[in-house]
């Protein structure tokens, strides 16, 4: 036999319906507070490649020209302050940065022919970023200049996600 | 509500759907956009005037759908059932149109189209939540028992609205928070296109489901929606493909730098595709020319030739303005066959 539900116990059940969505509203308000990227610096506890979606601030390179060694593979990079411009002998092109947060700095390095324009590889680079990438700690970058050389983990950059929140305080432009 | 009301509800529908779709091609072409960026074409950010309005439209049309819930199971009436489940498929076809429109926009402004970004899965989470209110009302076979537990459904479901909106800040989030984006929206050209924008969409979407829960309406004005939707498609999809036609026909280049003489003209320009040195200066297409003593044109698409050098908008912003042509025109077009649908599910 159908049974009916009268005005009382819909009430009860809009209560109860209101009453669920607040608490989903909650707790999901507190989940989503407790996560964030992934700090660049947890990279230092990876044990394995992995593929990873990372923030940390852009950190100067220098000015000059260096020599790269990733993996056996040779760059000649030429260094502009936040970013610099690897050149391979098969006349290739990749962005490079450094990568920090706290101490740990990595060597970020990406193709700048696939998916990245030449655009951002220069003026987009300050700040704060979030990248995607691979990283595998078994492999390290060492830059070297006339004296002295210095050795980092490595980061292989697929997309650098860079949110746009800064691009809403420059003022306003329109066609000429 | 009367045939008499039906009738008038599609006949505004119908104008405002007209002014609604002109505004947003005029935004398109004329609008401000940011100065400076920090990746991408700073035309990109034209997208605002459309993707934002799209996406506060579906947050309202899930409103709606809450409203209606509640309205159901506090008196019982079917009319209320039949606001929610039409504000929840709208909300739905928004919400699609708002995904779609962000990847566009994002894979150019952002470095790539899908980013797992706090608020961009909010959204995603929210479309699974009210897609998944159509299979449970499919499920229930007692039309009674269907309208009360879906409605019970919507007011659960309608927690991921605020959810995803909050979720650019409770969380890092690559979305910009109101605070951020303030300054921008506050500047009076862009203030005056993007609250257009927000109220005409706003009330586009809302007479879309006052159109879809009222009587059919006469004969005349069916036909007549079917018109209108596929003037708007047409039209919506002429002017896209108008504002992409340079990626058709030419070979855009990004502008990765150039140097102005003191009238703020560009005397030398390097681009993507080469070098290029004016025997006559160049007005520089992007107003105003510098920003922070750097040629403003620098990050822009263009075209250049011997004597002048024109802007390009991406193409991100002209599939966002053809997405939203195809989501409004199309309702309307298909206006017959989602009426029936949409008093059967």
């Amino acid at each position: 036999m159908k049974q009916q539900i009268n005005a009382r116990d819909k009430k009860k059940l809009l209560i109860s319906a209101l009453l669920f969505a607040v608490v989903l509203v909650a707790i999901g308000y507190m989940s989503l507070s407790q996560s964030n990227y992934k700090s660049v610096a947890d990279l230092a506890d990876v044990k394995k490649r992995v593929k990873v979606t990372v923030e940390g601030n852009v950190t100067p390179i220098g000015e000059g020209v260096y020599r790269l060694i990733v993996g056996g593979k040779t760059y000649i990079v030429e260094a502009h302050r936040s970013y610099g411009v690897a050149y391979t002998d098969d006349g290739h092109t990749y962005g490079v940065f450094l990568l920090s947060s706290g101490n740990f700095t990595v060597l970020a390095l990406y193709d700048a022919g696939s998916n990245l324009s030449a655009y951002q590889m220069g003026s987009g680079l300050a700040g704060q970023v979030v990248v995607a990438g691979v990283y595998d700690p078994n492999v390290r970058a060492k830059l070297v200049w006339n004296g002295g050389s210095v050795e980092l983990p490595f980061l292989q950059v697929d997309s650098i996600l860079k949110g746009c929140h800064s691009s809403y305080q420059q003022g306003v432009a329109s066609r000429g | 509500m009367s045939k008499g009301s039906s009738n008038k509800i599609l006949s505004v529908l119908l104008l405002i759907v007209v002014v609604d779709i002109l505004l947003a091609i005029i935004a398109v072409l004329k609008a401000p956009f940011p100065l400076h960026v920090d990746v991408g074409a700073p035309t990109a950010y034209l997208s605002i005037y459309i993707h934002v309005p799209l996406a506060w439209s579906s947050y309202l049309l899930f409103t709606l759908a809450l409203i209606g819930g509640i309205l159901y199971l506090v008196k019982g009436d079917e009319k209320y059932d039949r606001l929610t489940r039409v504000s929840a498929f709208l909300g739905v076809v928004y919400g699609i149109g708002t995904i779609v429109t962000g990847m566009a926009w994002a894979s150019e402004s952002w470095g790539a189209a899908w980013n797992w970004d706090p608020r961009e899965t909010g959204v995603l989470l929210l479309l699974l939540a009210y897609i998944g209110y159509f299979a449970l009302r499919q499920s229930i076979p007692d039309p009674e028992r269907k309208r009360l537990v879906a409605s019970i459904y919507a007011i659960v479901a309608f927690a991921t609205v605020p959810l995803s909106f909050a979720a650019a800040y409770a969380t890092q989030s690559l979305h910009p928070k109101a605070s951020q984006a303030g300054a921008f929206f506050s500047q009076p050209e862009v203030l005056k296109y993007f609250v257009s924008r927000v109220i005409i969409a706003s009330i586009t979407a809302v007479l879309l489901v006052a159109a879809l829960i009222s009587k059919r309406p006469s004969p005349q004005l069916t036909r007549a929606a079917q018109v209108v939707g596929a003037l708007i498609v047409i039209i919506g999809l002429s002017a896209a493909l108008y504002a992409v036609k340079p990626f058709l026909l030419d070979s855009p280049a990004r502008v990765l730098n150039a140097t102005l003489n003191s009238n703020g003209e560009i005397v030398r320009l390097t681009t993507s595709n080469g070098n290029y040195t004016f025997q006559q200066p160049v007005k520089s297409p992007v107003n105003p020319p510098l920003y922070n003593g750097t040629p403003s044109v620098i990050g822009h698409l263009v075209v250049v030739s011997d004597n002048s050098v024109d802007l390009v908008i991406h193409w991100c912003v002209a599939l966002v303005l053809g997405v939203y042509a195809l989501i409004v025109g199309g309702i309307l077009l298909l206006y017959t066959w989602l009426h029936k649908l949409l008093q059967r599910v």
